[in-house]
């Protein structure tokens, strides 16, 4: 090999700063398309478990639509399509006067597709409360709607949350997708670094461990929560994280 | 034979001999790479038209490969290599550098901006091409140069030197109102044009013609404005690699000085409508370094 190691290069001006905007942009990007997907993806769980069939046919629609189309489409698909099939007057707002529209179509794209895979999360959830706990909220006078509020949706949380977890843990990663739309996240950043310099190895290596860093402080972070979440007497309450 | 005449042929066999051996042993790095293995290999890109891209039956072709053509026949001649095999490798902008160092390729032939803070790790040929960074508009924009941008939305692609000149000169006063778009590239760029996301893309002038040339609205669009910058394009090599470089730079020096160059340029440039601007002419004078 002849590569001109220059590790110096991550501490220079503008590309330390690069790196630091590239690291918030993403964390940003992933709590925004994690709120949406957690809001969205518990309605589309719960409507998946609905007695009504047209409301499972609808949350299955949505799950189908959202996880078969690979997300770096859907990016492509939010950006620049979805302008173009609007209203001339929304599409040129969306195309020009929203403020940061990559950030804000990636964030849209990112909380949907990920808001498919709670739903299956929230609706295994559901089911794995098993049929009894819904009769029962029933049987003690509960409307459907508190039933779920009540008893049916914090149950399924709590025996979610290690998948939970690791969907939270993934949304990180894949927030370097919305790079393919020129989002100025971490991955895009040290693909910039690369490109100015050619100290490409460790631009990437940096990025790698921010990422790992990131993995490392949820993991560290959602453990006490996992811990108090346990519900006794059910299989999730075995396992060990 | 005279013994003395037999000992003054031996040591005239010895001279001989150990001076071939010493020319041999003076080839270093990718020199003697070439020669131990009687191959040289050229990284080219697939789609930077009309540098370095693939035709339809998928040989590299473009300008930049025929420079790097005249640099393989130095090669050979340098080396006595008239066998010499020539391997082409399609690379993408973010392997060309592994691929250069660990030895897969020996040059890259395209479309590379020479800059200092590259020449940490690659070394660069002479200049082969001038670019100057312009604008792209349709005819109907009323834009003309930089400073009608005012109160306009300006496209430029990420990673390029053009972004970081736009971004500076629109935070000056006389461009109030102005706004930039950073694109993931310059087909995203031509596409934010063409749909009126952007109503001017800035990047390199020989980029816009390119672009111009793809789009399905080519006749309403023009290449306008002041350079705002000049770079120019080198073939890029491994650094540290002295010889190398100077059968590079004499490679394309001959080539400058040879009436040559002239057909190259209208060969792979007159498609496109792309005159040889002043800049140009002058940097084919300058790489014509004397022998």
């Amino acid at each position: 090999m002849h590569y001109h190691w220059h590790w110096g290069v991550l501490l220079e001006e503008p590309y330390a700063s690069w790196l630091v905007s590239g690291l918030c942009t993403t964390i940003a990007l992933s709590l925004i398309g994690w709120t949406i997907a957690l809001i969205l993806g518990t309605l589309i769980g719960t409507l998946r478990t609905a007695q009504s069939s047209l409301l499972r046919a609808i949350g299955a629609l949505y799950v189908r639509v959202f996880r078969n189309v690979p997300l770096l489409l859907q990016m492509f698909l939010w950006f620049f399509v979805l302008p173009e099939l609007l209203p001339d007057t929304i599409g040129h707002f969306l195309k020009r006067d929203m403020a940061y529209p990559e950030f804000t179509m990636a964030t849209a794209c990112l909380g949907c597709y990920t808001a498919a895979r709670v739903a299956e999360i929230v609706r295994a959830g559901i089911l794995s409360a098993g049929p009894g706990q819904r009769v029962a909220a029933l049987a003690t006078g509960m409307s459907t709607l508190q039933a779920y509020r009540y008893v049916l949706l914090p149950l399924a949380f709590r025996l979610t949350v290690p998948p939970l977890v690791s969907e939270f843990l993934t949304i990180f990663k894949n927030s370097s997708v919305a790079l393919a739309i020129g989002v100025f996240e971490l991955t895009n950043q040290a693909n910039q670094i690369e490109n100015y310099t050619f100290q490409g190895f460790e631009a990437y290596t940096a990025a790698t461990v921010l990422y790992a860093a990131i993995s490392w402080v949820c993991l560290r972070a959602s453990r006490p929560i996992s811990r108090r979440a346990r519900v006794g007497g059910m299989i999730a309450s075995d396992q060990t994280t | 034979m005279t013994p003395f005449r037999s000992v003054f042929l031996a040591i005239l066999a010895w001279v001989g001999f150990t001076a071939s051996a010493a020319l041999a042993d003076d080839l270093s790095g990718t020199l003697k790479k070439i020669k131990d293995t009687g191959t040289i290999t050229i990284g080219n890109r697939e789609s930077s038209v009309p540098f370095s891209y693939l035709d339809k039956d998928g040989t590299p072709v473009g300008y930049s490969i025929d420079l790097c053509k005249h640099i393989v026949d130095e090669v050979k001649a340098t080396l006595g290599l008239p066998d010499l095999k020539v391997n082409y490798m399609t690379v993408s902008p973010a392997a060309r550098i592994p691929l250069l160092a660990n030895g897969t390729i020996d040059l890259e032939c395209s479309t590379t901006d020479r800059t200092l803070t590259r020449m940490g790790q690659v070394a660069f040929s002479s200049p082969t091409f001038v670019i100057g960074g312009r604008l792209l508009v349709k005819t109907d924009s009323g834009i003309k140069d930089w400073i009608d941008l005012r109160n306009h939305v300006v496209g430029v692609a990420q990673g390029t030197s053009t972004e970081q000149l736009v971004k500076a000169l629109v935070a000056t006063p006389p461009y109030a109102g102005t706004r930039v778009l950073t694109l993931k590239d310059h087909a995203a760029g031509l596409l934010a044009l063409e749909t009126g996301r952007v109503d001017a893309y800035a990047t390199d002038d020989i980029v816009l013609y390119g672009l111009r040339s793809t789009s399905r609205m080519k006749d309403q669009l023009v290449v306008t404005g002041q350079p705002l910058s000049i770079n120019t394009f080198g073939i890029v090599l491994r650094r540290d690699d002295p010889d190398f470089l100077l059968v590079v730079d004499r490679a394309l020096s001959k080539l400058y000085h040879s009436p040559e160059i002239e057909a190259l340029y209208h060969k792979w440039f007159d498609p496109l409508d792309v005159p040889m601007s002043e800049a140009n002419k002058y940097m084919y004078k300058i790489g014509a370094i004397s022998p």
